[in-house]
């Protein structure tokens, strides 16, 4: 393949005829030999499920690259930015298909009830410093659920208790990834201030849960 | 809502670790390319892009672009 310079990417994407459809073709060509690298660990190039996803990955890529050519800035490789289209368009795949079994409602179902605070402290500790401990939990929780929204301690639950990706939370919860990231950061201030505001000190808290 | 422990102390962890002003999941999307350019050329990139450093600490899918990113370009002969 042709190895070509940030600027004959773009002005060759741009041009019409042959140049144009070989620039096409090239671009194809590097996401999918692409993919099976990227997607190791996600997904096998012999699984069946492989082919297709790498060309459906290819297909949306181009489109992508070709509709934001305006947008890339040159500060990279062109083809680093290609790459990081055809990462996100197939990880978003991914994650929605990893997950697409899985309901809101089955999770929130499976859960144990009200998690009693003895169960996070360490049974084989000293029972004054389990006592700690408990205290301890009783009162984080109770700033969590004064500090949070509904809203933020059931993306956090999403996340991480079930280990869902945000981006699969950011769509159950009909909003989008980034969206859910602010919401998250907005979390954690709260109370990391609230924390600051008690007097807790979050390297002495961790050493309730430490001490034996 | 219920919580659960393992959540609180998984919280704790990343609230000691929160910072008043982060990078979003798009702010880290747009430096991404050069961010793993950097990476693959062994520069100190807590030094260069602190912020996205720290956001891919706090953000497993932006964690797992930059991996799947960086083993995309490992694999690439023109490189
Ligand atoms: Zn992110």
């Amino acid at each position: 393949m042709l190895k070509r310079t940030n600027e004959q990417w773009i002005s060759d994407l741009r041009a019409s005829g042959e140049l144009h459809e070989v620039a096409i073709k090239d671009l194809r060509d590097i996401v999918v030999s692409g993919l099976p690298a990227a997607l190791s660990g996600w997904i096998s190039p012999n699984s069946p499920q492989f082919e297709g996803l790498a060309e459906e990955v290819a297909q949306e890529t181009i489109l992508k690259v070709l509709s934001h050519l305006d947008t890339f800035e040159g500060r990279s490789q062109f083809t680093t930015w290609v790459y990081k289209i055809a990462v996100r368009m197939a990880l978003t795949e991914l994650r929605r298909s990893r997950w697409k079994d899985v309901s809101l409602e089955s999770l929130v179902e499976t859960e144990e009830g009200p998690a009693s605070p003895q169960l996070m402290a360490d049974s084989s500790v000293d029972p004054e410093v389990q006592t700690m401990q408990s205290d301890m939990i009783v009162r984080i929780q109770m700033m969590m659920k004064e500090e949070l929204s509904e809203r933020q301690m059931m993306a956090m639950k999403l996340i991480a208790i079930h280990r869902m990706p945000m981006e699969e939370a950011a769509r159950r919860l009909g909003s989008e990834r980034n969206a859910l990231y602010k919401l998250m950061h907005d979390a954690r201030l709260r109370l990391k201030h609230r924390l600051a505001r008690e007097g807790l000190d979050l390297g002495e808290i961790f050493a309730v849960f430490e001490s034996r | 809502m219920d919580m659960p422990p393992a959540m609180a102390k998984q919280m704790l962890n990343a609230v000691q670790q929160t910072e008043e002003v982060e990078y979003s999941c798009d702010d880290v999307y747009r430096l991404m390319d050069e961010y793993v350019e950097l990476v693959r050329r062994g520069e100190d990139t807590s030094k260069l892009m602190p912020l996205v450093e720290h956001h891919l600490k706090m953000c497993g899918d932006c964690r797992e672009e930059v991996e799947a990113l960086l083993r995309m370009m490992d694999s690439d002969p023109q490189r």
